[in-house]
C-alpha cells in the first residue's frame, strides 16, 4: 500500500462511496499503479466525435478505442461504437462523415458510456486534448449517475506541447493537432475525424513520445505525468 | 452496435508488401484486425526479443539491423521488411541481435496468426522458408526461358571433334568428311588445332589449280583460322563469320579444339535479329547507312529486355553492335583516307572496354600508333580518328563527355606514350589522379594490331600486380561511394538533382562491383577486362571467397538487370532512359531482392578495404 494518500485517491474514495451501480463501483475502485513503468501499466487511447465542441449543448456521437498493453498496441482489443444523438448530427457531419442514417442502430450514451468504463477500468485514459473528451464523459456521468469520476489521463498534445516549449520551439494550435504530432515522429498518417483510426493515432503518438522522453530509462506512467500538464 | 473496427491504412499497407499481398482477403482482415503495434526508440539501442513468445516484425518506419552473435551483419531493414521470423519457423531462440538505426513503428504477429497466415497461404509460407533459407540464392538464374538470342555456342554444338593430322593427304580428308557427312575437318596436330579444311578449300585451293590427291593437307589448309571459346555467344560466333566472310568456325576450350560450328547451325538457331544487324552494318558504304541501322538498335534492346535476356549477355549483343559498327567506320575511313602509314591498334574503354554497354553509353577510345608519328602521319589518325568519333556520334553513341577519344591528341598516341600514362597512374597514384583513370584499366582491343595493344596490357599488368601503393590507392577510390544502404528508415537513399527519391543502379550499384572487379583483377594481374569473367577469373583464388564471388555475381546480374528492366519501361513511357530507379516503381519482393544485392556490395566493399587500404584512407 501506498502511503501517499494523495488528491487522487482522495477523490477515488470519495465518488466510490456516492457511486450506487456496481460497474461505476468496481470502475472508480480500480486504480492504476502511477509509479509503476508506462510500458507495464494498462492503458486506453480514447477518441469521440461529437456534433460540437459544447459539452452542455453538443452530444457525442462516436467513440473509438484501443488498449496499449505492455507498451504495445492491442488491435484486437480495439473497439468503435456509434452513439445515437438526441438531436440530429447537423452540419458536423461534414467534419467525421457520420451522417444520421448511419446511426440508425447506434446505441444510447448511457450504455455507450457504460462499454467506455469497463475498457477503460483500471487503465490510464491516453487522449489527444482529453479534457475535451473528458468534459463530455463527466457531463454525461453527472447526468447518469448524478456524481463525476475520476482520471488518470495522459494528454498527448499536452505532453507535445510541452516538448516542444522545452526545446525552445514556438508552436502553436496548428503545430499540436494530432496529425501535425504524429507527422513529426514520422507516423504512419490514418484517416483522419474516425473515431477509432484517431484512437490508434494517438496511442502511436504516446509510445513515440515515451521513447523520445524515455530512452533507454525505466520511465514511469507518474513521469510522463508532469509532461501532460 | 460495434462498426467495423478495421483500419483502413493498415490493410492498405499490408496488402501492398510481399508476401501478404498473397493473402485471401479475409486472412488480411484479420491481420489487420489481430496486429499489435509496437514503437522503438534508437535511443533505446537494441531490441530485447522474447523468444517464450516470438513474433514476425513487420516494419513499418523506421530502420533496423540484425546481427547474428558474432555481430556479423545479417539484415538491415526499412519500411515493409520483417525480422523474427526465424523463430517462428523453427521455434527455436535464435540469438540474433536486433539493433534500431532509427525510432520506428513496427506491427506485431504472433504465432498463432503467423500459423493461420502460413496455411491461408502457399506463397506466404515460401515466402519466409526461402527467406529463411537462403538470402542471395533468391535472384541466381530462375527464368530458364528459352532465349533464342543470347545461347551460347555450347548449346548448340555437338561434342564431337572430327579431325585429321596436317601432314595427312586431301584424299584421306575428302574420305573423311564424306564419311561424316561434314563440309569441314578441324587439323590438329600434337593435339592443338592448327588449322581448318572446308569444301570450299578443297575445290578452289586444290581442283581449281590443278593439285593432285597427295597434296598434304597443310599445304592447303587455313592455317591459325578464327576460333571461337565454347562459353561465348551464338551471336558472337555469327559476327566473326559475318565480318571475316566465313561459314566455319572451330569452338575451342583454351587451346583444344572441342568443336566446329557452321553458319548452317547459326541459320538453324535463327537468332537472326542481331545477325542481320550485323550483317546489315558490314554492307553499308556510308556514314548514312550506318545511322539509320543504328535507330534499329533501341528496339533490339528493347526486345532483348522483354524476351527475359540476362543482363550480361544484353551487355554483350550492344557491344558488339557498337564494336561491329566502330569496325566497319574504321574500314569506310581508311578507304578514304588511304591505308595508314604504318601500324595503329583501336582500343576501347569502360563500358564497351567491359562489354557491358547499355543504352545511352557513350564513347570511350583511344589509338596506339606503332611509332612516334610526324605531323604529316598524325594528320592522317587524327582525320581518321575524327572521321570515326564523330560517325559513332552520328550513330547515337555520343561524344564521351571527359574527352577520352582517339580524336583527342592525347588518346592517340605512340604505344610509348601510352605505357608513359600508364606508368604515372600506377607508380605515382594519388586517390583524385586515379578517380579518372579506372575506366583506362577497362581496355579491349578493338581493329588493327592486336600486338600492340598486347604490349600495352602487358606492361600495365605487370606494374599493377602485387603494387600495394596502386591497389591501396585504387581501392581507397572505390570504397568512397558506398552501396545506398547508408542511410536507414527509407529503403532508399535519396538523390539530389532532379530525381530524387530515386536509387542511381550505375553509379551506387553496377559501378561499384565493376570496381572492386577491377581492383581484384589488377591486384592479381589478370588480363580479363569483362566485370563476369573477372570474377569467374578469381574463383578459386585466394584473394576472394568463393561466397564473395558468387554474390557479386549475382549482385551484379541483378543491379544490372533491374537497370536494364527500369530502361526499358522508361523508353516505353517516351521518356530517355537513364540510371534512377524509383524504389515505388518495383514489387516488394524486387525491393528486397535488391537490398540483398546492394548488401553483397556493402560486404565486399569492406572486405576490399580491409584487404587492400589497410587503414590508409
Amino acid at each position: 500500500m501506498s502511503t501517499n494518500l494523495g488528491w487522487n485517491k482522495l477523490n477515488r474514495w470519495i465518488l466510490a462511496l456516492k457511486a450506487k451501480e456496481s460497474h461505476i463501483k468496481d470502475y472508480i475502485g480500480a486504480s492504476c499503479d502511477l509509479s509503476g513503468a508506462y510500458r507495464e501499466v494498462e492503458m486506453l487511447s480514447v477518441d469521440m466525435e461529437m456534433t460540437g465542441l459544447n459539452p452542455k449543448k453538443n452530444e457525442v456521437i462516436s467513440i473509438g478505442w484501443v488498449p496499449i498493453i505492455n507498451g504495445e498496441i492491442v488491435l484486437s482489443q480495439a473497439r468503435k461504437i456509434l452513439v445515437k444523438p438526441k438531436f440530429g448530427v447537423g452540419d458536423s457531419a461534414t467534419i467525421h462523415g457520420i451522417h444520421d442514417h448511419h446511426l440508425n442502430d447506434a446505441i444510447t450514451l448511457d450504455i455507450a458510456l457504460e462499454q467506455l468504463l469497463k475498457a477503460m477500468q483500471g487503465r490510464v485514459l491516453v487522449a489527444h486534448h482529453g479534457a475535451l473528451d473528458i468534459a463530455f464523459i463527466q457531463q454525461a456521468a453527472q447526468k447518469y449517475y448524478g456524481h463525476k469520476l475520476p482520471f488518470d489521463l495522459l494528454d498527448t498534445l499536452l505532453i507535445e506541447a510541452k516538448r516542444l516549449q522545452r526545446q525552445g520551439e514556438h508552436y502553436n494550435k496548428q503545430l499540436l493537432r494530432l496529425y501535425a504530432c504524429c507527422d513529426r515522429y514520422g507516423l504512419p498518417p490514418l484517416a483522419a475525424h474516425n473515431a477509432l483510426a484517431d484512437a490508434v493515432a494517438t496511442a502511436q503518438l504516446l509510445l513515440a513520445q515515451a521513447a523520445a522522453i524515455g530512452g533507454n530509462s525505466r520511465l514511469s506512467v507518474k513521469e510522463l505525468m508532469k509532461f501532460s500538464h | 452496435m460495434t462498426e467495423d473496427i478495421e483500419i483502413t491504412e493498415i490493410k492498405q499497407f499490408l496488402s501492398a508488401i510481399v508476401p501478404f499481398d498473397s493473402l485471401s482477403e479475409s486472412a488480411l482482415s484479420r491481420v489487420a484486425k489481430g496486429l499489435r503495434i509496437s514503437y522503438f526508440a534508437a535511443s533505446s539501442g537494441h531490441i530485447e526479443i522474447d523468444y517464450d513468445n516470438p513474433q514476425l516484425y513487420i516494419v513499418r518506419t523506421g530502420g533496423f539491423e540484425v546481427r547474428d552473435k558474432q555481430g556479423g551483419l545479417l539484415d538491415r531493414l526499412a519500411e515493409g521488411e520483417y525480422f523474427g521470423y526465424p523463430s517462428l519457423l523453427t521455434g527455436q531462440n535464435v540469438n540474433n541481435k536486433v539493433t534500431v538505426l532509427e525510432d520506428g513503428l513496427v506491427y506485431l504477429i504472433d504465432l498463432t496468426l503467423f500459423k493461420y497466415l502460413r496455411d491461408d497461404s502457399i506463397n506466404f509460407d515460401r515466402f519466409f522458408n526461402r527467406a529463411h533459407a537462403k538470402r542471395m540464392k533468391r535472384f541466381s538464374d530462375s527464368s530458364d526461358t528459352k532465349r533464342v538470342i543470347t545461347q551460347t555456342i555450347e548449346s548448340i554444338i555437338k561434342h564431337q571433334v572430327i579431325s585429321i593430322s596436317p601432314s595427312a593427304n586431301i584424299v584421306d580428308a575428302a574420305k573423311l568428311m564424306d564419311k561424316h557427312r561434314i563440309s569441314s575437318l578441324i587439323i590438329i596436330e600434337h593435339d592443338k588445332l592448327v588449322g581448318i579444311l572446308t569444301d570450299r578449300d578443297l575445290r578452289s585451293r586444290v581442283l581449281a589449280v590443278g593439285l593432285n590427291g597427295d597434296t598434304l593437307i597443310e599445304s592447303v589448309m587455313t592455317k591459325q583460322p578464327h576460333c571461337i571459346e565454347r562459353t561465348a555467344l551464338l551471336f558472337e560466333a555469327s559476327m566473326i563469320m559475318s565480318t571475316y566472310n566465313i561459314h566455319h568456325l572451330p569452338v575451342v576450350e583454351g587451346d583444344i579444339a572441342v568443336g566446329m560450328i557452321t553458319t548452317t547451325d547459326l541459320v538453324r538457331s535463327q537468332n537472326n535479329q542481331p545477325i542481320f544487324l550485323i550483317g546489315e552494318i558490314n554492307r553499308q558504304n556510308n556514314l548514312d547507312g550506318l545511322i539509320t541501322i543504328s535507330k534499329k538498335i533501341p528496339d533490339l534492346l528493347q526486345t532483348l529486355i522483354t524476351s527475359d535476356a540476362r543482363a550480361d549477355e544484353i551487355g554483350r549483343i550492344l557491344t558488339l553492335l557498337s564494336d561491329s559498327l566502330t569496325r566497319r567506320l574504321l574500314t569506310l575511313g581508311e578507304a578514304e583516307f588511304g591505308p595508314p602509314p604504318f601500324e595503329y591498334s583501336w582500343i576501347v574503354f569502360g563500358s564497351q572496354g567491359r562489354m557491358d554497354q547499355t543504352a545511352g553509353s557513350d564513347q570511350d577510345n583511344g589509338m596506339i600508333l606503332a611509332q612516334q608519328p610526324n605531323e604529316q602521319q598524325d594528320q592522317y589518325f587524327k582525320q581518321l580518328a575524327e572521321f570515326v568519333c564523330h560517325g559513332l556520334d552520328a550513330c547515337g553513341y555520343i561524344y564521351c563527355p571527359g574527352e577520352i577519344m582517339a580524336k583527342t591528341d592525347k588518346w592517340r598516341v605512340s604505344l610509348a606514350t601510352w605505357q608513359g600514362y600508364f606508368y604515372r597512374w600506377v607508380n605515382t597514384p594519388s586517390p583524385q589522379a586515379l578517380l579518372n583513370t579506372s575506366i583506362f584499366f577497362d581496355m579491349r582491343v578493338l581493329a588493327g594490331s592486336e600486338t600492340l595493344f598486347e604490349q600495352l596490357q602487358q606492361k600495365v599488368l605487370s606494374t599493377t600486380r602485387g603494387n600495394q601503393i596502386f591497389i591501396a590507392a585504387m581501392a581507397g577510390n572505390a570504397v568512397a561511394n558506398r552501396a545506398p544502404l547508408g542511410f536507414f528508415g527509407k529503403f532508399v537513399l535519396d538523390r539530389d538533382g532532379e530525381e530524387n527519391k530515386a536509387l542511381d543502379l550505375k553509379h551506387r550499384g553496377v559501378a561499384l562491383i565493376n570496381d572492386i572487379a577491377r581492383i581484384y583483377a589488377l591486384a592479381e594481374g589478370l588480363s580479363e577486362v569483362n566485370t563476369r569473367a573477372r570474377l569467374e577469373k578469381l574463383l578459386g583464388r585466394k584473394t576472394l571467397s568463393h561466397k564473395d564471388v558468387k554474390n557479386l555475381k549475382d549482385a551484379h546480374e541483378f543491379i544490372a538487370h533491374m537497370r536494364l528492366y527500369n530502361q526499358g519501361e522508361q523508353v516505353k513511357q517516351g521518356k530517355t532512359p537513364n540510371n534512377f530507379l524509383k524504389p515505388g516503381d518495383i514489387s516488394g519482393l524486387l525491393r528486397h531482392q535488391l537490398k540483398d544485392a546492394f548488401e553483397a556490395v556493402n560486404s565486399a566493399q569492406n572486405g576490399l578495404k580491409m584487404k587492400f587500404t589497410r587503414g590508409m584512407f
